[in-house]
């Protein structure tokens, strides 16, 4: 009976590539969400990963801040072997609202920024008005900074010591649009430090708690940042997922009139058959396979003209080119399972009309 | 081997069939002659199980198959009955040789002893060269000798023929009612349903339908 479903099918290829077509632009769509989501979430880890599990930021929610032996506690203790504080304020820089990050030298080294020109400041520029812009700033639309030239911070002349090489981030996001300026101030909003290989998260909230309460900091890794990530990366491929399904659907319709169609049309074959002693499962068999079958092919058909573009997308995009066989073989299981499922109701009708309908038809 | 006592079929208040009864013996060749919409198709898909009738029996060896459910009717197909269309109906995408198989594998026979028996009977018909051939290549009358290869697959006790030369050229009519004559030789009873007066000739009994009504002639 798989012979004769098979054998029917191949002597139909163009309504059968034209039936799968729908299921192959579906199960496409499902496939590249899932490959391209899985890449662009490898991509970011890896990304990621190159700030080290160590590196911790701690947000700080008490304006008294903290006393001013706090940072060289935690590395007498063993705690972390860098530390840098850090405030973020948005300031108007040449009428646009910018976004200044002070910070300590140690800064940089935790953050691993790159410059594209100048130098990062130092512990002997903390007393000068010095700063690091982003890219970003230093080509705006209406002209371009230079090194040695002077930018305007709330009003205050600051020189520009380094420009830092495009696309630059950390785990607090992207400085094309930000300047780094050495921290001045009492009280920090926060810091960016690294742990010591043998302490965890705990053992920092642990020192942190001997200063402050519970609800007054709040900690957050490399693998809080993955996590969330991951969430939004989840999030928006699982939309996207939800929609090619629902048009995997709406093409299983389409495979349902197909087949509904194709089964009215050979109801002489059903008489034929059950003339020559074919059961109502005979009939209801072969137009399941049949359905199942053409689903597959969509399946096949989905599957390459997928790894086809997915490749191209993602040499052009750098992106790793990612596959889970496993993945693959369920959304193939989905596909003739819904395949079967939108030959139920035409198979049902063929299988069950008489011989002597099926005769005269 | 089967009897028909009192049976009636109408369609849509129209009687079809009234009050045929007939008996028919194991080795019969039946011609069945009547005009178009006399009701001898009727009788025939009746004989055959693929129609109820309203009223009335239809005994099989004893047993009154008219009271069947469709699976035993079913069953009853596959064991006993060989079915040859007139429009030379074979499966346009199956070679003549996988038609000829469909019974023997709804009998649950394995694929290759149906294909093996498959070969023995379109040889026997003279279709062993087109055996393999794609029905639209061959000619009507090879068609039609497979069709009978087919309805002969399950080795059944009864063939229905319903106009088996009604679309063949006169030579050709011949070579299958010859076919249909050796068949009936192996003791297997033939029913032909025709309009064609000239086929009287290959039966040992002729009966004739009108109005609905069946009439065996002396």
């Amino acid at each position: 009976m798989l012979r004769e479903a098979l054998r029917y099918l191949l002597r139909h290829k163009i309504t059968v590539f034209l039936t799968s077509l729908g299921i192959a632009v579906s199960i496409s769509c499902i496939l590249s969400v899932r490959f391209l989501s899985a890449s662009v979430q490898t991509a970011l880890e890896e990304k990621l990963d190159e700030f080290g599990m160590k590196t911790v930021t701690v947000d700080l929610f008490r304006k008294d801040g903290l006393p001013a032996s706090f940072e060289e506690d935690l590395v007498r203790k063993g705690i972390v072997t860098m530390i840098s504080s850090r405030t973020v304020k948005v300031s108007q820089i040449d009428g646009e609202m910018t976004a200044v990050y002070y910070a300590e030298p140690s800064f940089f080294d935790l953050t691993s920024l790159s410059l594209a020109r100048g130098r990062f400041f130092t512990g002997a520029d903390l007393d000068r008005k010095v700063c690091v812009i982003g890219s970003g700033i230093a080509e705006n639309k209406k002209n371009v900074i230079r090194l040695g030239e002077e930018i305007r911070i709330e009003n205050t002349a600051y020189e520009v010591i380094g420009i830092l090489a495009e696309d630059s981030y950390d785990l607090n996001g992207v400085y094309d649009e930000a300047v780094i300026v050495p921290f001045e101030g009492r009280y920090p909003e926060g810091y960016v430090l690294m742990l010591s290989k043998e302490e965890t998260e705990k053992s920092l909230a642990d020192a942190l708690g001997e200063y402050l309460d519970e609800k007054e900091f709040a900690i957050h890794t490399n693998a809080d940042f993955q996590s969330s990530m991951r969430t939004v990366t989840d999030l928006v491929a699982g939309v996207l997922e939800w929609i090619a399904r629902i048009s995997l659907f709406v093409s299983a319709f389409g495979l349902m009139s197909v087949v509904y169609i194709t089964g009215a049309a050979r109801k002489k074959e059903w008489g034929i058959r059950k003339s020559a002693g074919a059961g109502k499962r005979d009939i209801l068999v072969q137009l399941l396979m049949e359905s199942g079958m053409i689903a597959a092919a969509g399946f096949l058909e989905g599957t390459i003209l997928s790894y086809g573009w997915i490749t191209v997308l993602s040499s052009l995009l750098g992106l790793p080119l990612f596959a889970d066989w496993k993945e693959l073989w369920e959304i193939g299981g989905m596909t003739v399972f819904f395949g079967i499922l939108a030959g139920i109701v035409p198979a049902w009708r063929a299988a069950n009309a008489t011989v002597a309908e099926c005769l005269e038809a | 081997m089967m009897r028909l006592i009192g049976v009636y079929k109408s369609f849509g208040g129209k009687d079809v069939l009234k009050d045929v009864s007939a008996r028919v013996d194991p080795g019969d060749f039946i011609i069945v002659r009547g005009k178009s919409g006399s009701g001898k198709s009727t009788f025939l898909k009746i004989l055959g199980g693929f129609l109820k009738a309203d009223h009335g029996k239809i005994l099989w060896k004893g047993e009154d198959i008219a009271g069947y459910k469709e699976r035993e009717r079913i069953v009853w197909r596959r064991e006993n009955l060989g079915f040859v269309f007139q429009d030379l109906q074979l499966i346009p995408y199956l070679s003549a040789k996988e038609n000829v198989c469909l019974p023997m594998v709804y009998q649950g026979m394995k694929q290759k002893d149906a294909q093996n028996r498959a070969e023995r009977l379109l040889n026997m018909v003279g279709c062993g060269k087109v055996m393999n051939q794609d029905p639209k290549k061959l000619s009507g009358g090879e068609a039609q000798r497979a069709a009978i290869a087919r309805a002969l697959g399950n080795m059944p006790g009864l063939i229905l023929c319903d106009e088996p030369t009604g679309s063949l050229d006169t030579q050709n009519a011949k070579t299958v009612m010859k076919l249909l004559k050796t068949v009936n030789r192996y003791r297997k009873t033939v029913i032909v349903v025709t309009h064609d007066s000239s086929l009287e000739q290959y039966g040992n009994r002729v009966w004739d339908i009108a109005e609905g009504r069946l009439k065996e002639r002396c």
